[in-house]
Formats: structure tokens, C-alpha cells, sequence
């Protein structure tokens, strides 16, 4: 008897505590092991950090050569001291390991394609797009290039062990708290995982091509309106490099223009970056300021998440000492200052990635056909190991134009290869932020951006000594007209790149005569640029900024503030007054009155108390839906996806050509101009507004935005608060959706340098620290803190929280 | 008075536990307890779950408080929009649970062996 009951006992406590210590697989995301969490040695409560109380530490390494000291001042930011740039990076990798690891682990994941390792079959068709666009593949290619530089693959090598002696330090209560509730542990640090940080970044500022919808469109419309409908360039841009700039340099030859391949390809175009992803960045020179010495701003817009897009720091070793933002998973200093330069990024919309159509030799698709030649593909087999489920294998085919990313079953002659500049070998990104650490004036500036290539960025520049500039930097293929703008002939090398433009043909400005530089992610130049190229550009933001920029003077540090927050847009100002004067139908009750009242007196900015610019946004989308609902009814016609034109060209023929064909809605039988559209539009667009008037009186737009700071992982617990802001995707305060200023930074190159910045968000990755979104507030409300540029360890005072020694 | 001797043995002994072993050593520590025990059934699950859930209990509270309860607000708005103070309930009776199983395992195997009349 007593046996039975002691087994039964047994058996209960011992079954217990093995269910509560592993997760609950119910689909699709299984519950993490409640004892495992729940236990406050081990568990949740293990992350929650004291919030008042720093202790300093002493650590011993034998990675490194010398002595270290790293002080934390009163936003968690560390200041490193180190004897040399190597040791400098192991205690980067150090502490942004200890404060962000789990960051660095899921973003290597996603770009490589292993997150379902962790996440389970929800997140394996990602995993799949991503082994099959080669991200791996890249990232082996770019270490290659990197390890023929012994110094920066030394520092790349310190850096990594600098993250390795921290995830080695760590016992299981020390993990953050998204590994305890996906319940996996760390796995190493590579210097493979650091080149995949690089690549997903340029995974997503390169990927704004419409190769796949310009061919159909074309197809489907034919040469004539498509070169109606989506002129390269908007007449009213104001380009990045001023309009009316003499090339001096003599460019290389063109090749000759070729017929483009007409097709209907009905594969499902990969999800494009947010339109409104965007940066803006400038620098203007005394001349304009209040000190007499530049000032330089910069403000990447890239989509927000908790842990924080960015890990500041300030980087010292003998004679040189810098301060900025970096990457969770890479050396150095993105976006910063020293005592006498500073230097920011936006992105380069030009067109890096091109597609071919491969010429199968035989069913089988294991060899295609180049220039007559039969060629064989190489083979990647792709291993998923699906967590809680089955081991999944796929194969990818490599060709020579690179991977075949769009492949269908039933029409193998429609498959697809991607040609991608992040694909090649060569550059050597890890010095470029090295050679900033040190670099005294522009000379060294012009050196360091030299190697920067993928993804191709706009970089500003502005030093102590009065020189200010803006070099647009990447790696360009040289293109024939229109090339790579539609799906090519891949059977064919005479379509490949012919080769690059030389580094010293890329536009560029120094010290112009209107006294600043900028960019907010605009076209280069203007049309007299002797190469071809065409992107993404943005049509607004650019044209705000010049502007504005052209008409300041004595400039403060303050009006810069007001001008990275500052929320007009020019779109409405272009589109509102033709829009409003094309109106028929008067308001007709006083509500209705009343908006329209307000809506005609409105200013143009994006400002969070109002109401009318959310009207304008409904107005505006409605009559672009109803002028292009013949792109819509060919979609689903034919099945496939087309491209639609931008909206800086559908106001242009609101402007110039009301009574096109394009304004008539097909499916009614009348012909309707641009006038019916635009009041049928507005119709649509006061009902949905009186609905959320009728709601809440007091509704404007920063009820209406949401805005929100997401966790990474999507965990709703671990994100923030709803926001109240205002600004818009046109407006240079570009917030949308989840998208706005991942990093804020002005400084002022007097002397000693002074700098301000914030980003939405904290230091620690960590959801139990009050470090994890203490920013927050202050990045909502426009405000910035003043920057702490320390000399030496031991300066700082009562700013310091706490102290860290590294021997 | 040897019910508290032994309470405070299941918190050293636990604490112990919880700083070089898995976090489940808590249910073989309150089992070793429960070995030492002649008590009926109900009084060795109460000495377990006394035990463990003041020492997972006080420990919880401990670090709420230095926490000013941010991560129990997260992890409890995760779990369906819990309050901190419902979550350190949880994990107090939780703990309480472990340790009475654990003890009364022990106690039970005792007897076992023992030839104790019951």
C-alpha cells in the first residue's frame, strides 16, 4: 500500500516539475515552461534590474592587451577609454553583448534565414525568401573580402570575442528575457553574423526596385503611357547635388540602349521597404550659422523597435576619441562626431538590384543557357530545423547572375535570378569606421568613405575647420538607359553590368556656395548627370529641406531641433490648392462647413492637434485609388501586380491634363474628369472623418497615428506605449506607423565640439530595466540631451552612474 | 519548533540550490527535508510549501521592489493584463506547490523505509 502511494506521489511531483519546466506546444506559438519562467532565481524576475542602485565592476580578460575603463553616464551610454582600437572593440562587443544580445542573435537569425529554429513554422517562409535571396552567401563573400586586411579583421576578430567573453560569462538566470520565453540559449558570436548585420542592412535600404510590376505594366500598357505615367524625374525635385553643377570629368562610354523584354511574370513581387523609410542629413557652414562654425544634423529613419535600432557610445583611445551610434553587431561608430569631424548617412535610392530570366536548358533546371553555351547551375542545399517540428531541406540554384529568387513549377521559363551589388566580394567596410575614429579633417573623411559601398549611402560631412560636404557613396554599376529598370534576358552577358562608375564620377559636393549641404533620400542629381540611373527617390522631404535650409540664417542649434522636427509637407502643399480648387459641392450642414472651413485655412504641417491633415491623407488616397482603378481592375484581370504611379506624378497631371482618360472611373458609364474624381473622393473622405468626429470630438492626428515603438520580436508587452505625435511620411519629421527618426543628432563643430541627440527608445535591450525606453519621452516631445564628450575617465562627476575596469 | 528548524533549512538549503544548481533543485531540496520528517501527510506538504514560498515569496517581493515592478507589469500584461502583485501571488503559491510535493515525496519515502506505524 504504501509503495503504491509513495510511487503515485512520486510520479505526481516528479511529472510536475518536468511539464512546468518545458513549454506547452500549442500552435502556432507554444507557451514558454511556466516553471522555468516563473522561479525568481532563474526566471522573469532574475531581469528585473534595480532601478536605482549601480555598483562598479572590475572584469579580467586575457583577449585583452591592456588596461580599459569603460564609465556609464546618466542614460546607461558608455564611455570606453582603452589603449588601443582593438581592445576599444572587445569592450564594444563586451557591453553591447551584455546589453543587447538578444538583438544581436534574432536579427542574425532573421537575415540568415534560422529563425524558425527558435520561432517554430510561423516564420519559415521567411527564413525561406532569405536563404534563397543568398544572404549567407553574401555575408561569406563580404568576410572574404574583409580577411584580406589583417589590422580590421583583427579588430573585427576582438570585437567578436569581446561578445563571446560576455554570452561566456553568462549563467542561465543572465539570459535575457526573450531567450527564457522562446527557451533557447545563446549560441556564439561570429564574425560571419557581424558581415550578416551589414547585409540585412542593406537588404533593407537596397531593396527598391519594381523590376518585376515596371515589366508587366509595360507589357500591358505599352512604351507610350508608361513613359507617360512614370517620367525618371520630377521637374520640381530639387536633387541632392545642386541642379546646374558642371561634371568635371570625362565619363566613361554608355553602351548603346537595347529593345526591353517585353512579359507578364504573375510571381508575388517581395515585400518592398516602407516607401516613407527615410533619413535626412545635412550640414551648413559658418557662414550661415549664429557661432561662425558648421553645424551638422542627421537623422536616419528606419523602422523603430524596442531594443532600440541603435547602441550609443563614446569610443576613446590615445589621441583620438569619438562619439556616436552604433549597430548591435558591429565595430565601431555608424553615425558620430570626433573633436573635429562629424559625418551622418541617409540612403542612396539608386537601382542596385536587377533580374534576369534564365533560359533553362532542360526540365530538369539543373543547367541554363548563356551566350549559347550550356551552363550548370550550383546547387545549395538549404537545412531548416523547425523548431517543435520536422527538419525541412530545399535547394536554391545559383546561376552566374546569382540566385534564382522568383521560381514557379508551372512556368520554369519565368524563373527569375538576382543580380545584387551586396552579393560581391571586395570592399572593405570594417575601416571605414576606423579611419572616422581618427579622421582630423576632410581629406581623411574623403579617404574613410572610400571602401563604404553596400548599402550605398549619402554621406555628410562637416569638420572644425570650416569645410562641409556631402559625397553620394556606394558601388554603381554602369548601365545603359533604362537597364535593369525591367526584367533582362539572362541568356544573354551583353545584358550583365558593364562594369562600374569610377568612385571619382560619383556626385559630390564640397563647400558650395549656397553655404549647406543635404540630403532626405532624393534623386543625386538633376538629368545632366552623364550616367544613367534610376531608383527609388523620394519627392518631398528633399525639396522641404532645401528650402528651408536656403532661407535660414544665423543659424542656432535650436532651429536645427525645429528643423529635424518640423512637420510641413510639401506634398499637400502641392496637392491641397488644385485639389481644392477642382471641388464641386460646397459643405452642406455646419459640421460639414466647418471642416472644410479649417481644411482651406490649413498650413500644410503635419502638426498632431489638427485634424485637417488627416482629412487631407483620406482625400488624397481616395482620389488616387479612384484615378488608377484601371491599374487595380488590369491586376485582377490578369493575376499579376503592376506598378503604380507616384503620387508626385498623379498631382502633376491633376495639374496638367484634368481631363485625361485616366481620371474616368471605368465602371460607371460616365466619363469623369479630374474635377468629378476629386469631389467623389472628397465625399468618401468627409464621411470617414465626420465617423471618427462623431466618435471622439476632440480626434486629431495624434489620436489617429497610433504611433507606437514595437518589440523586435513583436511581443505586444515588450513595446511601448502609444505615442502622441504628429509629422508624416512627406513632412522632414517623418513618423508613420512604426517608422520615424531611429536617431537624432545635431552637433556643432565649435570648439570644444557640442553635440545633442535622442533616439526612441534606451542603452539596455532589456524589457526590466528603466533603461529600456527612457528616451522615449523626450524623442516624442522633440527634446534632445546634451551630449557628454569626456576627455578622461575620470571626468564626469555626478553624471557618471557607475564605473567598469578591464584588465 | 523543529517544523521552523526545518522551514529555515528548506530556504538555506534552497537558496543554496537556486544560486549553483538547476532552478528545479528546490523540489530534491525540500524532498532531502522531507526525508528527515515523521509527519503526517498534510503537515510535511505544509512544511514544503511554507518553505519554498516564502523563500521564493520574499525573494520575488525583493527584487519588485528594487525593480519598482517594471518587469512583473510586462510579464504580467503578456500573461493577459496581470498586475505585479498577482504575479508575485503566482509565483509565491507556485514555489508553495513545488515545495510541498517535494516534501511530501520525502516524507512519504521515509515511511517507506522507516516501518513507522502510520
Amino acid at each position: 500500500m504504501r509503495i503504491i502511494k509513495f510511487i503515485v506521489i512520486l510520479l505526481i511531483t516528479f511529472g510536475f516539475t518536468y511539464f512546468i519546466n518545458n513549454p506547452i506546444d500549442i500552435k502556432p506559438r507554444a507557451i514558454p515552461p511556466i516553471g522555468k519562467l516563473l522561479n525568481p532565481f532563474t526566471g522573469f524576475w532574475n531581469n528585473g534590474e534595480s532601478v536605482n542602485q549601480f555598483n562598479d565592476r572590475s572584469y579580467q580578460f586575457d583577449g585583452l592587451s591592456g588596461k580599459a575603463e569603460v564609465t556609464y553616464d546618466e542614460q546607461l551610454i558608455p564611455h570606453i577609454f582603452a589603449e588601443n582600437l582593438k581592445d576599444a572593440f572587445f569592450i564594444q562587443g563586451f557591453i553591447t553583448a551584455k546589453h543587447r544580445l538578444w538583438q544581436m542573435d534574432i536579427s542574425t537569425r532573421a537575415a540568415s534565414g534560422r529563425l524558425s529554429e527558435v520561432m517554430g513554422e510561423l516564420t519559415l517562409k521567411n527564413d525561406q525568401l532569405q536563404r534563397r535571396r543568398g544572404m549567407v552567401f553574401a555575408a561569406e563573400n563580404a568576410l572574404k573580402g574583409w580577411e584580406k586586411h589583417p589590422e580590421d579583421i583583427q579588430n573585427l576578430n576582438s570585437y567578436t570575442a569581446g561578445v563571446n567573453a560576455y554570452i561566456q560569462s553568462m549563467k542561465p538566470r543572465d539570459y535575457p528575457i526573450e531567450f527564457k520565453l522562446l527557451d533557447y540559449k545563446p549560441e556564439a558570436w561570429t564574425n560571419l553574423k557581424s558581415a550578416l548585420f551589414v547585409k540585412s542592412m542593406a537588404q533593407s535600404l537596397c531593396m527598391r526596385e519594381n523590376d518585376l510590376e515596371s515589366t508587366n505594366t509595360l507589357s500591358v500598357f505599352g512604351q507610350e503611357t508608361f513613359d507617360f505615367l512614370y517620367p525618371l524625374q520630377n521637374p520640381k525635385q530639387s536633387p541632392i547635388v545642386p541642379k546646374g553643377t558642371i561634371w568635371d570629368f570625362e565619363p566613361l562610354e554608355i553602351p548603346e540602349k537595347k529593345p526591353i523584354l517585353m512579359g507578364l511574370y504573375d510571381h508575388k513581387p517581395f515585400e518592398k521597404p516602407a516607401p516613407f523609410l527615410g533619413s535626412n542629413n545635412w550640414a551648413v557652414s559658418g557662414s550661415k550659422t549664429k557661432s561662425g562654425q558648421p553645424i551638422l544634423c542627421n537623422d536616419p529613419h528606419l523602422a523603430m523597435t524596442l531594443p532600440s535600432v541603435w547602441f550609443e557610445l563614446q569610443i576613446t583611445t590615445p589621441g583620438s576619441q569619438s562619439y556616436g551610434v552604433s549597430l548591435p553587431g558591429f565595430p565601431g561608430i555608424t553615425i558620430g562626431f570626433n573633436n573635429d569631424v562629424s559625418w551622418g548617412m541617409t540612403n542612396v535610392g539608386h537601382d542596385v538590384v536587377d533580374y534576369y530570366k534564365i533560359l533553362w536548358s532542360d526540365q530538369s533546371r539543373e543547367s541554363y543557357i548563356l551566350d549559347d553555351q550550356v551552363k550548370p547551375v550550383r546547387l545549395k542545399y538549404e537545412t531548416y530545423k523547425v523548431k517543435g517540428g520536422k527538419t525541412i531541406i530545399d535547394t536554391v540554384r545559383y546561376t552566374e547572375w546569382g540566385p534564382i529568387v522568383y521560381e514557379s513549377p508551372e512556368h520554369p521559363m519565368k524563373d527569375l535570378a538576382m543580380r545584387w551589388i551586396a552579393h560581391d566580394s571586395g570592399p572593405n567596410e570594417l575601416n571605414v569606421f576606423r579611419k572616422f575614429h581618427a579622421a582630423k579633417n576632410f581629406d581623411d573623411y574623403y579617404e574613410a568613405v572610400q571602401e563604404f559601398v553596400v548599402p550605398p549611402q549619402n554621406v555628410v560631412f562637416a569638420s572644425s575647420t570650416g569645410d562641409i560636404a556631402l559625397k553620394i557613396q556606394g558601388k554603381f554599376p554602369l548601365k545603359r538607359e533604362d537597364q535593369g529598370r525591367f526584367i533582362q534576358d539572362g541568356s544573354n552577358s551583353d545584358n550583365g553590368w558593364h562594369g562600374f562608375i569610377p568612385p571619382n564620377h560619383f556626385p559630390q559636393v564640397k563647400n558650395p556656395e549656397r553655404g549647406f549641404v543635404s540630403s532626405a533620400n532624393q534623386h543625386s542629381t538633376d538629368s545632366t548627370y552623364p550616367y544613367p540611373y534610376h531608383g527609388g527617390f523620394e519627392d518631398y522631404r528633399g525639396r522641404t529641406l532645401n528650402m528651408l535650409l536656403d532661407s535660414m540664417s544665423e543659424i542656432t542649434v535650436q532651429d536645427m531641433m525645429d528643423l529635424q522636427n518640423n512637420n510641413f509637407s510639401s506634398k499637400a502643399a502641392d496637392a491641397l490648392p488644385l485639389m481644392l480648387s477642382l471641388l464641386k459641392t460646397p459643405a452642406s450642414d455646419d459640421t460639414e462647413k466647418k471642416i472644410l472651413q479649417d481644411l482651406k485655412s490649413w498650413d500644410y504641417y503635419f502638426d498632431k492637434e489638427d485634424i485637417s491633415p488627416i482629412l487631407f491623407n483620406y482625400w488624397f488616397s481616395e482620389f488616387y485609388n479612384l484615378t488608377w482603378d484601371e491599374m487595380q481592375s488590369k491586376e485582377e484581370e490578369l493575376k499579376l501586380d503592376l506598378l503604380y504611379p507616384e503620387s508626385w506624378r498623379t498631382i502633376a497631371l491633376l495639374e496638367e491634363a484634368p481631363d485625361h482618360d485616366f481620371f474616368d472611373i471605368k465602371n460607371t458609364p460616365a466619363i469623369e474628369t479630374a474635377q468629378e474624381v476629386v469631389t467623389l473622393a472628397y465625399e468618401k473622405a468627409l464621411e470617414k472623418i465626420k465617423e471618427k468626429l462623431n466618435n471622439n470630438k476632440d480626434y486629431n492626428l495624434g489620436l489617429h497615428k497610433k504611433t507606437k515603438v514595437p518589440h523586435l520580436g513583436r511581443i505586444d508587452a515588450f513595446g511601448s506605449k502609444i505615442l502622441d505625435v504628429g509629422g508624416d511620411a512627406t513632412a522632414l519629421n517623418v513618423v508613420r506607423g512604426n517608422h520615424g527618426a531611429s536617431w537624432k543628432m545635431i552637433v556643432d563643430m565649435s570648439k570644444p565640439v557640442k553635440a545633442y541627440g535622442v533616439y526612441p527608445g534606451g542603452q539596455s535591450g532589456n524589457p526590466g530595466s528603466p533603461y529600456y525606453d527612457n528616451m522615449l519621452d523626450h524623442w516624442a516631445n522633440g527634446k534632445y540631451y546634451e551630449k557628454l564628450f569626456l576627455k578622461s575617465a575620470s571626468e564626469g562627476g555626478d553624471k557618471i552612474l557607475f564605473r567598469e575596469t578591464f584588465n | 519548533m523543529k517544523f521552523i528548524l526545518y522551514t529555515l533549512a528548506i530556504i538555506i538549503l534552497g537558496y543554496l540550490g537556486h544560486t549553483f544548481l538547476p532552478w528545479w533543485s528546490i523540489v530534491i531540496v525540500a524532498a532531502l527535508v522531507g526525508l528527515f520528517t515523521d509527519y503526517s501527510g498534510i503537515r510535511a506538504f505544509s512544511l514544503g510549501f511554507l518553505g519554498v514560498a516564502l523563500l521564493w515569496g520574499v525573494y520575488a517581493t525583493f527584487v519588485n521592489f528594487q525593480n519598482e515592478g517594471i518587469i512583473a507589469s510586462r510579464l504580467g500584461e503578456l500573461f493577459g493584463g496581470m498586475s505585479p502583485t498577482i504575479m508575485l501571488l503566482i509565483t509565491t503559491l507556485l514555489g508553495g506547490f513545488l515545495g510541498g510535493l517535494g516534501t511530501l515525496t520525502g516524507n512519504q519515502g521515509r515511511k517507506l523505509f522507516s516501518g513507522a506505524k502510520k
